[in-house]
C-alpha cells in the first residue's frame, strides 16, 4: 500500500501484527484495539506501535495510552461512512495526540482536505491508485469557514483580524 | 441583504472550478457512473426518471431581482422555461444537459447563487421564516443567523459525510411560519429574562417514514455560542446516529432511542469542551452580518393608506386578494404581498422563465428589489407600500399570478410525485391539479377559509403530507395509484403529525373525499372557526362517518 503525507507519496513502512509477539518484531506494527487492550504492558516498551480504532469506538478509551503510541488508523468502511471525521477531531483538538492519524478505506480524493482538516495526517491507498487527484485536492480550498484540527483561521475570526496576524 | 466577500467568492468559484473538472472527466468517461455519482450529489445534480435534475440554494429563501432573473435566465437558456420552487426554498430544473451543468454553476456564481450541498447526507439549505425583516411579531431577524450557519456549514470538514442529509430551520417570530418542529434542528430565536438575545434549540424533528415533532434541548444558547452548540449537537449525532439502516438514520431516531434529555445531556458534555474555543463567534463578525440585513429606507407612514382602503372598497377581485395573499409588515403603511405559485389547475411551485422575470421587475419596482421564498411553494415581496398594492395586483393579473389563494385549499403543497420521481408510488401532480380544479371557485374557497392540503407520491413525504390539515399520501396498491388520506396535521408552533382516516382512495375517490371532509367541516364549525379548529374540536368521528360510513 502507498501512503500519502503530507504532500508526498510514500512506500507504506508499517505492517500489521495479530500477536503481541509479532508486534515486538523490529518495525513499526499496527494492532487491533483489542490486542492493545490484552497485552498493553507487554507493549507499551514499543515506540513504533500503533493501534486500529474500530469507527465506532470513542477515541477516549486511547486517553492513557496516547504518550506511549506512535499511531492511530481510523477505519473508514465507506466514503459515506464520516464518524471517522470526528475521531480525528477528538484525537487531535480533545485528546491532543500528536502522532500519526491515518485513514484506511474506500475513500475519495475530494475528501482529502476535509481529511486534513479533521487532523488526520495520511491516507492509505492501493499502489495502483492515481494519486494526483488526491494530491489536488488536499490544496484546492484556501479560505475555510469553519475551525477544525488544522488551525486555520476561520472566514468569521480572520475577516477581523489584522492581515499580518492572519498570516503569521 | 448579505453580499459576499472576496472569501465567499473564492470558494464558489473554486467549486465551480472543481466541479467542471469532474463532469470533464465523467464525459471522457474517465469516471464510470457509480464514481461519478457522490461527486454530483455534492452539488444537487441528481439522475432522476427521464433526465438529470439540479438543485439550486436559495439560502433562507431570500434571493435579489438579479438573482431571480439568472434563475429566469436559466431556465430558459438550459431548461424548458421552466422552474420549481420546493418546499425547501431551494429551485429545481428538470431538465439540464450534464455537459452544460458546470456553466449553468457558472452563471450562478456570478450572482453569488450555488448548488452546494442540496443533496447528499450534509447538512442542507439552512430554511427561514419567509417573513423575516419584514413580519410584525419578530423578536429578531432570522437571515442574520441562518446566514452565520450557511457559512459555517458550507464545506464543514466533520459534517460532510453525515448519517443521513441533515436539515435546519430557524425562525425570529412567535407563529412559526418555517415549521421548525419538523426539522433536524429547529431554532428560535429569544429573548430570556435579562433581555438578552438567545435561541431555544429543538432537535429531532423529521418527516418520512418515521414522522417525528422536534423536542427541546436547550431553552437558551447565548447569540456567541450558536456554532459551538451546533457543533456538540452534530458531533453526537454523527457519531452515535445508526448507520445500519437508511430508515433509522436520520436524528430524530436518535433523539427517540435516546430520549432527548440523554441526548441532551451528551450535547453538553461535548459542549462544555468546545463552548470557550474558536467557535466562539466574535461579536464584530454578528455585527458585520447584521449589517447586511439592515432595513431598506422605508418611508414613514403615519398609519394605514387611506387610497389602499379605498381600492378594497371598490374592487372585489382585489379586496379579495388582499384578505388571502396581504400580510401585515411592521411599518405602518407597507404590507407583505404573498404571490401564489398555484393557479387553478396549476402545478404547485412551478414559475415560468417570464413570470420570474416579471416578478424581479415587481421587486425592483415595488420592494427594494427582494423577494423570498415561500416553503409552501409561494414567492414573497416583503416590502410592498400599502399604496402600490392596487399597481402590484393587477401587475400580477398581467402574468397569471395573481391567484388569491395563500393558506387556503387551492395552496396544495405537493411534491413531483411519478411524473419525476424515481422513488415515488404515485403522480402528485395530476391530483393536485384535478383538487385546485374541484376547488376552483374562488368565492367558495375564501368562504371555506385556512387550510393546508399536502400531496406526496411516497412515504418519503417531500410533499410534507404528515403536518398537512389534510395530507394525502400516494400508496401503491398491486400495481395501482392510491391515495392514504391523513387529518389534523400542522407544521405550525403546535406542530402536529396527522392520522390516518381509514382504507385508501383511487385518484378519483380522493377527489370526492376532499369534498366530503370539506363539507362535513363546513356543516360542524362554528362562527370563526379554521378547518383545525373544527377537527381539534370534534375529533376525527364525524369525518371518518361522512368518508365510510357509520359501523
Ligand atoms: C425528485 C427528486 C427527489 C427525491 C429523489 C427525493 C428524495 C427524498 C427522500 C428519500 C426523502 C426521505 C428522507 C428521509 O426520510 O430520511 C425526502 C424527504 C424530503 N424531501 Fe425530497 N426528494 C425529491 C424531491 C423533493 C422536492 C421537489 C422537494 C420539495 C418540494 C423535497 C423536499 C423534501 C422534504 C421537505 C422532505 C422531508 C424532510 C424530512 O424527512 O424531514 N424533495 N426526499
Ligand atoms: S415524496 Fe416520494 S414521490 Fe414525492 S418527491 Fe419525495 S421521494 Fe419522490
Amino acid at each position: 500500500m502507498a501512503l500519502i503525507k503530507q504532500g508526498r507519496v510514500l512506500q507504506d513502512r508499517w505492517q500489521t501484527a495479530e500477536t503481541a509477539t509479532e508486534a515486538l518484531k523490529p518495525g513499526a506494527y499496527f494492532v487491533s484495539l483489542e490486542l492493545w487492550q490484552a497485552e498493553r504492558e507487554l507493549l507499551r516498551g514499543k515506540t513504533a506501535i500503533g493501534i486500529t480504532l474500530p469507527n465506532d469506538t470513542d477515541p477516549e478509551v486511547l486517553a492513557p495510552d496516547l504518550d506511549r503510541i506512535a499511531a492511530v488508523a481510523l477505519r473508514f468502511p465507506a466514503f459515506t461512512d464520516g464518524r471517522g471525521f470526528s475521531q480525528a477531531r477528538t484525537l487531535r483538538e480533545h485528546l491532543g495526540f500528536r502522532g500519526e492519524i491515518r485513514a484506511e478505506g474506500p475513500l475519495i480524493p475530494d475528501q482529502h482536505q476535509f481529511l486534513l482538516r479533521c487532523g488526520v495526517d495520511a491516507v492509505v491507498v492501493d499502489d495502483a491508485a492515481d494519486t494526483g487527484p488526491w494530491l489536488a485536492a488536499a490544496r484546492r480550498y484556501r479560505s475555510v469557514y469553519q475551525p477544525a484540527a488544522d488551525d486555520r483561521i476561520p472566514a468569521y475570526r480572520g475577516r477581523h483580524t489584522a492581515p499580518q496576524a492572519i498570516a503569521s | 441583504m448579505y453580499a459576499y466577500d472576496a472569501i465567499d467568492r473564492e470558494l464558489v468559484e473554486t467549486r465551480v472550478a472543481e466541479f467542471r473538472e469532474q463532469v470533464a472527466r465523467r464525459v471522457s468517461g474517465e469516471l464510470t457512473e457509480e464514481q461519478f455519482r457522490p461527486l454530483r450529489l455534492m452539488n444537487g445534480l441528481y439522475l432522476q426518471l427521464h433526465a438529470y435534475m439540479l438543485r439550486v440554494a436559495v439560502p433562507y429563501g431570500v434571493l435579489s431581482s438579479a438573482q431571480m432573473r439568472k434563475l429566469a435566465h436559466i431556465a430558459r437558456r438550459y431548461d424548458r422555461g421552466y422552474g420549481h420552487f420546493t418546499t425547501r426554498q431551494n429551485i429545481q430544473y428538470n431538465w439540464p444537459k450534464l455537459e452544460e451543468t458546470p456553466d449553468i454553476l457558472a452563471e450562478l456564481a456570478e450572482v453569488e447563487m450555488h448548488a452546494i450541498q442540496t443533496s447528499g447526507n450534509c447538512i442542507r439549505n439552512t430554511t427561514a421564516d419567509q417573513f423575516a425583516g419584514a413580519a410584525a411579531d419578530e423578536v429578531d431577524d432570522p437571515r442574520i443567523w441562518s446566514e452565520i450557519i450557511r457559512q459555517w456549514s458550507t464545506f464543514h470538514p466533520e459534517f460532510s459525510f453525515l448519517p443521513r442529509k441533515f436539515k435546519i430551520a430557524v425562525t425570529g417570530a412567535q407563529k412559526d411560519r418555517a415549521a421548525i418542529k419538523v426539522h433536524d434542528i429547529g431554532i428560535v430565536i429569544v429573548r430570556n429574562d435579562a433581555g438578552e438575545l438567545g435561541f431555544q434549540m429543538w432537535a429531532g424533528g423529521g418527516q418520512g417514514r418515521t414522522p417525528m415533532i422536534a423536542k427541546l434541548i436547550r431553552g437558551f444558547v447565548a447569540e456567541r455560542d450558536l456554532l459551538s452548540y451546533l457543533e456538540a449537537m452534530l458531533r453526537v449525532y454523527n457519531r452515535h446516529g445508526r448507520r445500519d439502516n437508511k430508515y433509522k438514520a436520520r436524528i430524530k431516531i436518535l433523539v427517540h432511542e435516546l430520549g432527548a434529555d440523554e441526548y441532551a445531556r451528551q450535547v453538553e458534555a461535548e459542549w462544555a469542551r468546545i463552548r470557550e474555543g474558536v467557535l466562539s463567534l466574535p461579536q464584530a463578525e454578528i455585527d458585520r452580518i447584521r449589517a447586511a440585513f439592515d432595513e431598506p429606507p422605508f418611508e414613514r407612514f403615519e398609519g394605514d393608506s387611506r387610497a389602499f382602503h379605498g381600492k378594497r372598497f371598490e374592487d372585489r377581485g382585489f379586496q379579495r386578494w388582499v384578505r388571502s395573499n396581504v400580510k401585515p409588515h411592521k411599518k405602518p403603511g407597507y404590507a407583505i404581498a404573498n404571490i401564489s405559485l398555484k393557479p387553478v389547475g396549476g402545478i404547485p411551485g412551478d414559475a415560468t422563465a417570464d413570470q420570474m422575470d416579471a416578478v424581479a421587475d415587481f421587486a425592483d419596482r415595488w420592494s427594494f428589489g427582494e423577494v423570498r421564498v415561500a416553503h409552501e411553494q409561494n414567492l414573497v415581496l416583503p416590502h410592498v407600500r400599502q399604496d402600490d398594492l392596487y399597481g402590484l395586483w393587477l401587475a400580477l393579473g398581467a402574468v397569471d399570478l395573481d391567484t388569491p389563494n395563500i393558506g387556503l385549499l387551492g395552496d396544495i403543497i405537493a411534491c413531483p410525485g411519478l411524473d419525476y420521481c424515481s422513488l415515488a408510488n404515485a403522480r402528485s401532480i395530476p391530483l393536485s391539479q384535478a383538487l385546485s380544479e374541484r376547488f376552483g371557485d374562488l368565492d367558495r374557497l375564501h368562504d371555506i377559509g385556512e387550510i393546508s392540503l399536502n400531496i406526496s407520491g411516497c412515504i418519503n413525504a417531500c410533499g410534507h403530507h404528515h403536518v398537512g390539515n389534510i395530507g394525502i399520501l400516494g400508496v401503491d396498491k398491486k400495481g395501482e395509484e392510491f391515495y392514504q388520506i391523513t387529518l389534523g396535521g400542522r407544521a405550525d408552533e403546535d406542530a402536529a403529525v396527522g392520522r390516518i382516516v381509514g382504507r385508501a382512495f383511487d385518484a378519483h375517490e380522493t377527489v370526492d373525499a376532499v369534498e366530503t371532509i370539506v363539507e362535513t367541516y363546513v356543516a360542524q364549525r362554528r362562527d370563526g372557526e379554521r378547518f383545525i379548529d373544527t377537527l381539534e374540536r370534534t375529533g376525527p368521528a364525524p369525518f371518518k362517518e361522512a368518508l365510510y360510513g357509520a359501523d
